[in-house]
């Protein structure tokens, strides 16, 4: 499908219509609602009770104004970001004047009050009669047969029926154009308005880097702990082993060759587990093929040694940054991880791609659902690593129906 | 000698046992966590307790808070604790209460069977065995100030020896030295350190604790 016709596809128009329709009743609530309270309050501020009904009615519009940026999902695709300034943690007088001072307070007032309801009943009202316009004129022929005689519709002559009704058919493209148009305007307007400025984009924009940047500090740390433990139970204490086995074996040697031989041949066994344990904690801090060969060489390698099935798709052109490589490398290796250990599944997918300036790399399996990012969860420290990097790492995992990861990760 | 081991990694405590039973031990209980060694600690009454640091539940260093339980309810039985690493926090916290019957030494010294064995001998006749790297380390924290200072470089390092529980042949062999000049040494310690000519084993004592600084 062309890309201008996918903007009118039917769930769309719905959406559309739902958005603009909606709006009218949404206009007189807010239109009834705000100004009556607003007009009360101011009026009997001088008497103090005004006092908490303007304070109430500022919440009231900031929630609604919060609804609407939900709202202008159904025409933009996705949300219109919070534009307002963050409350201080504590104090009541405060937090009040933090609400009054922010802008987005009254940029939200007026939208609700007064832009919003203007512009959804004057488009509802253009694309209703644009849509009656066009339906009337399409429906003529079927009328016009039945329209008492000496009516105008009676009286047409056949040809100007069916010139009535092709201008109908226009009329009909018209309004569909009307009525994506239009709600994309007000979805428009109303992201000029509710949408943080430049100045509160680059204030969220400082909040959410100070909070990636610690998740990513105590990922790292997650790790380290991680890597020390494993070394501890694992390769140190098998290495203190086999030197004891081998100190007593030296005791041994002169007296008891066969149980010297007995203690050495111990020996040796537990140094190969400590090497094969030395090497998966090093392949786990980080592979070396990947490094060499890049994520399809790595990937393979990792789908190679799940227990699971996996079907591997990297469909990648040329090489994403280091840091983005590596992020999408633990997120495929921390789910297979889990689909081995937890997942119950039979199957398991890969794949990798760009996607307009992203990489995306999805895991999915079919196994029992129900994975959830938890604080200090693997899962969790993951999706620290990839909000480091700017990307963002969603889980989908209804009970029964198996997992999805999916991360998606900026490549600048 | 009758004793208790306390080690949560298997292997090692296999290993453990085996050496010991190997030295004619009598290994009566070999426990992972804290609580099982006092209990096996309170149903046995063993001459030597070894005790890792790091045990469950939370793998810091529950293995130093159970031997200082182990030292107030049995004040007998003497305590070996293992550890992967140099603590100094550790040995000050288990050494808090006298060195008398007491060691701490690294888990990799297991390595050195006949060694090992004999500090454990050691502490279990009521010496002391600080691992040389626990001797160093506090030793570079005492440098600064103190009555230590006024040691020579050889009465500080019969010192440490000391510390580390050898008897004065012991040091005289490690030092290729005459017994006699070891004895002339620890007496100029005493002497330094201010320690009153009373039974030599109480002074031996006190002056490694004046070392270890605890």
């Amino acid at each position: 499908m062309p890309a201008v016709l996918h903007q009118f596809r039917p769930a769309q128009l719905w959406r559309d219509s739902l958005y603009v329709f909606g709006g009218i009743i949404l206009a007189a609530f807010w239109l009834t609602v705000l100004w009556t309270l607003v007009s009360l309050g101011v009026g009997l501020a001088v008497l103090t009770v005004g006092v908490p009904i303007l304070f109430f009615s500022l919440l009231l519009w900031r929630w609604g104004a919060n609804r609407e940026r939900e709202r202008a999902t159904l025409v933009l695709g996705s949300p219109i970001a919070n534009a307002h300034r963050p409350l201080p943690p504590q104090g009541f007088w405060k937090r009040w004047g933090a609400r009054f001072r922010d802008p987005a307070t009254w940029k939200d007032l007026l939208f609700l009050g007064l832009v919003g309801p203007i512009v959804w009943v004057v488009f509802g009202a253009v694309v209703v009669a644009l849509w009656a316009a066009a339906l009337a004129a399409l429906l003529t022929p079927v009328f016009s047969g039945s329209a008492p005689d000496g009516s105008w519709l009676g009286g047409l002559r056949p040809a100007e029926v069916v010139g009535i009704a092709v201008a109908g058919l226009v009329g009909i493209v018209l309004a569909l154009a009307a009525t994506r148009g239009l709600a994309a305007a007000s979805g428009a307007l109303a992201r000029s308005l509710l949408a943080p400025g430049d100045r509160a984009a680059l204030e969220a924009r400082v909040a959410e880097v100070e909070a990636t940047r610690a998740g990513a500090v105590e990922s790292a740390d997650a790790r380290l702990r991680r890597i020390e433990r494993d070394l501890h139970d694992g390769a140190q204490h098998r290495l203190a082993y086999v030197a004891m086995e081998l100190g007593r074996a030296r005791e041994k040697l002169a007296d008891d060759p066969e149980g010297a031989d007995r203690l050495i041949a111990d020996a040796h066994q537990e140094s190969k587990k400590a090497m094969v344990e030395l090497r998966d904690l090093a392949r786990g801090i980080h592979p070396s093929v990947l490094t060499d060969r890049g994520l399809d060489a790595a990937v393979s390698a990792l789908a190679e040694r799940c227990p699971v099935p996996v079907d591997v798709d990297v469909a990648l052109d040329r090489r994403p940054p280091p840091a983005v490589e590596t992020a999408a490398y633990y997120v495929i290796a921390e789910a297979l991880t889990n689909i081995g250990k937890h997942a119950g599944a039979t199957h398991a997918d890969v794949r990798t791609r760009y996607d307009v300036g992203r990489l995306v790399v999805e895991v999915a399996d079919d196994g029992s659902g129900g994975a959830r990012r938890t604080a200090g969860s693997g899962l969790d420290g993951l999706a620290q690593r990839v909000e480091a990097l700017d990307g963002t790492l969603a889980v989908d995992s209804p009970g029964g129906v198996g997992t999805t990861v999916r991360a998606e990760l900026p490549c600048r | 000698m009758r004793v208790v081991i306390c080690e949560d990694l298997v292997l090692l405590r296999d290993g453990l046992a085996s050496l010991l039973t190997d030295d004619g031990n009598e290994v009566v209980a070999a426990v992972g966590d804290g609580d099982a060694l006092i209990a096996a600690v309170d149903e046995h009454h063993p001459k030597l307790a070894i005790i890792d640091v790091r045990l469950p539940p939370t793998q810091t260093d529950e293995g130093v808070r159970a031997a200082v339980d182990v030292r107030r309810r049995h004040p007998d039985v003497a305590i070996l604790i293992l550890s992967q690493y140099v603590e100094e926090r550790y040995a000050s916290d288990l050494l808090g209460g006298g060195s008398q019957g007491v060691g701490y030494l690294l888990k990799d010294r297991v390595a050195d069977v006949r060694e090992f064995l004999s500090a454990a001998r050691r502490v279990a006749a009521g010496g002391t065995a600080i691992d040389p790297e626990v001797v160093s380390q506090l030793l570079s924290r005492r440098q600064r100030t103190d009555v230590l200072d006024e040691l020579t470089p050889r009465e500080r390092e019969v010192l440490g020896l000391m510390a580390e529980g050898h008897s004065n042949g012991a040091i005289a062999e490690r030092l290729v030295v005459t017994n006699g000049a070891v004895e002339k040494h620890v007496s100029s310690v005493f002497m330094k350190l201010g320690l009153p000519p009373t039974d030599q084993q109480h002074r031996r004592v006190l002056a490694v604790l004046t070392y270890l600084g605890v």
